[in-house]
């Protein structure tokens, strides 16, 4: 069969010397970011962005790629022993890991952790090699049209689905696409918002403005409110072992988390965050020791990371297929393609089989590497949590200054960095998410190209759009998305000034 | 007396509109061509229009409602922000291992807790590290010291 051909070319690609060694340092550096808290693995994969230039594309992707599920991986440690998520996506896993450090049971929560999410990966990554082949083979007869609605429902799902304020989603949406419209108009070479800058002709550099957003805005953030840090427990192999009771209640938990994750990460726009959410609310109804959640139920461990993961791996689906990125680190990882000079799109599988079916492959072998690296090295990663804040912020600043200059070898860059990290830091204050932002700008300019492609071909009439089947379906869906977040604004308010309300009687 | 709006999202409401302002007039300058052709200026001028519709959605939902202005820390934003300065400004003039230590120095005055002595050997031991990992083992294109500019 040619998927089976196609799976052994990945592993002879992604099993040579070189690939298999940017393979274990991308994980490593992964972990390692991911196990601070604070750097998610959307700053870590920017960050290490600047080491990949001088690889081949299938290198530098395997290695990236490592950061990005490593990150996850990570994360759950410092979620579980110091009730800090490591990335966002880790959060709900603080509800019951933490009840556990407290138990002195930490071990058996990053044994679970490290199951579940290695579970979910390989589920995720089964998908994407089962749909893969079938969504690209579909997407070639897509036109802009389609792609213009798929961008459109992509950008509107992820201003409004995971969001409590889904204005505000969609106005960092907005600020995205318009912040990627600056530089040269692709039709005509116009120079937009330039303000005589020759640099920003290119547009404004998206390594600086992640690097900005994310990085420079957390770092702002973390040291100007400080952390406690608690007693860290030492970790043993032997207090990994779980009890005979959770080893029963795990499995189900995993299996249906993993359907969950792969679900929400191969959907455009929405991520690994939702999907966690998600499973551990269902688990949560399902379980019949309900109860017992937020107190150290094993469920409320194993759920929402394998379906963390399995979004992570699944996430790929729509970048490597569709050229449009899930989430912001996708948008990240696609803009490493870019660079590297490779078009994420259907014909990727054509042209680059190499890459996509190498990348694919890593990912598993990677899966295992985190394996090893996470149930006996584990007491290093412990170590690496009482290393104090103080000394590693100084550190990262001077790895993002250095990242960025070195992408275009600019200092104006740099600039860019401090004015969006400083643009990050008021947005968050003014409770901005800012992944909505980041996805805006990267498909900004191709929802315009494609607009404007549909548009000359339709001769200006907006509604062969809408009668199209798949575009027409999808800006249905898109417009129940706006309607459902109309009734969430409406019942936000008023569920706010009920508390207004009860506030006054005291 | 309580406040008869919410700060955070007045400010929020009010970036948003002045964003979309800025896009928006900014976008004058260049053609709008037709819906069939468009021109440089059609999608920001739209974008502009729906970013400041956005901007009022969310200044409505501050009127009436609780909250509090955010804490702005002058400190960490001053700090951070003028380290990334420093190393944009010393990086072209005196290299890579004198914008580091510098910018490192800068940024460790954000935490109050860090006496002078721990600065210097965080920044100095920061500044080896990187010139040894990103000039002498990856080769970036970055000169080290102000006689290899």
């Amino acid at each position: 069969m040619d998927l089976w051909a196609n799976i052994a070319a990945g592993f002879s690609t992604a099993l040579s010397v070189t690939n298999l060694s940017y393979c274990l340092l991308g994980v490593f550096l992964g972990t390692f970011f991911g196990a601070l808290p604070g750097i998610g693995s959307l700053a870590a994969v920017t960050m290490l962005l600047p080491i990949t230039y001088y690889l081949e594309p299938t290198t530098a992707l395997v290695m990236l790629a490592g950061v990005y599920y490593g990150a996850e991986y990570g994360g759950s440690i410092s979620s579980i022993l110091l009730n800090l998520p490591g990335t966002p996506s880790n959060a709900v896993t603080c509800l019951d890991g933490y009840p556990m450090t407290q138990q002195g049971r930490s071990g058996v929560a990053l044994f679970a952790t490290t199951i579940a999410s290695f579970w979910g990966g390989t589920f995720g990554i089964i998908l994407l090699y089962t749909l893969s082949p079938m969504i690209a083979q579909w997407a070639l007869a897509f036109g802009p049209a389609e792609y213009f609605a798929i961008m459109v429902f992509g950008l509107v799902a992820a201003a409004t689905v995971t969001q409590d304020a889904p204005a505000k989603g969609l106005a960092m949406v907005i600020v995205g696409m318009s912040l990627g419209t600056v530089g040269a108009d692709l039709t005509t070479g116009v120079a937009r918002y330039d303000f005589g800058y020759f640099e920003l002709h290119d547009g404004v550099s998206f390594i600086a403005l992640a690097m900005g957003l994310f990085g420079v805005s957390e770092i702002i953030l973390s040291i100007s409110q400080k952390i406690d840090k608690p007693f860290i427990q030492a970790v043993t192999l032997r207090s990994m072992i779980p009890t005979r009771d959770e080893v029963r209640r795990s499995p189900m938990p995993m299996l249906r988390g993993a359907g969950i994750g792969a679900f929400f990460g191969a959907l455009p726009g929405t991520g690994p965050s939702i999907a966690t959410f998600i499973g551990y609310a269902l688990e949560k109804r399902l379980s019949p020791h309900g109860d017992q959640f937020g107190k150290g139920a094993i469920e409320g461990l194993m759920s929402p990371e394998s379906a963390n993961n399995a979004a992570v791996q699944a996430a790929f689906i729509p970048t490597m297929t569709l050229g449009i990125p899930g989430s912001a680190t996708m948008a990240v990882m696609m803009g490493a393609l870019l660079i590297h000079g490779i078009q994420p799109g259907p014909q990727l599988m054509t042209e680059n089989p190499d890459i996509f079916w190498g990348l694919a492959a890593s990912f598993w072998i990677g899966n295992v590497l985190l394996l090893i690296l996470n149930i006996p090295l584990i007491g290093l990663w412990v170590r690496l949590l009482k290393v104090p804040y103080g000394i590693l912020y100084p550190a990262v600043i001077c790895f993002i200054c250095i990242g960025v200059y070195t992408v275009r070898t600019s200092a104006f860059d740099v600039g860019l960095v401090l004015f969006f990290g400083f643009a990050g830091y008021v947005l968050r204050l003014l409770k901005f998410e800012l992944a909505p932002l980041l996805i805006g700008f990267i498909l900004g300019p191709m929802v315009e190209e494609n607009f404007k492609r549909a548009m000359l071909i339709y001769r200006g009439d907006f509604m062969t759009l809408l009668e199209r089947p798949i575009s027409g379906t999808l800006l249905g869906l898109t417009a129940l998305l706006l309607l459902w977040s109309v009734w969430v604004i409406i019942r936000n308010r008023r569920e706010r000034r009920q508390v207004l309300v009860g506030g006054a009687d005291d | 007396m309580m406040r008869h709006f919410d700060p955070v999202e007045l400010l929020a409401g009010l970036l948003i509109i002045a964003i979309g302002a800025f896009f928006f007039i900014g976008a004058q300058e260049f053609s709008m061509g037709t819906v069939a052709r468009m021109g440089p200026g059609y999608v920001p001028r739209g974008l502009g229009m729906i970013g400041i519709g956005l901007g009022l959605v969310i200044l409505t939902g501050a009127i009436r409602m609780p909250g509090r202005l955010p804490h702005f820390s002058v400190r960490a934003v001053a700090t951070i922000l003028g380290s990334i300065a420093v190393f944009g400004v010393l990086l072209t003039h005196i290299g890579l291992v004198g914008a580091t230590l510098a910018a490192s120095a800068t940024a460790m005055l954000g935490n109050p807790d860090a006496g002078w002595r721990l600065i210097a050997v965080t920044s100095a031991v920061l500044a080896v590290l990187c010139w040894v990992l990103f000039v002498l083992l990856l080769r970036l294109p970055i000169p080290a010291f102000w006689w290899n500019l």
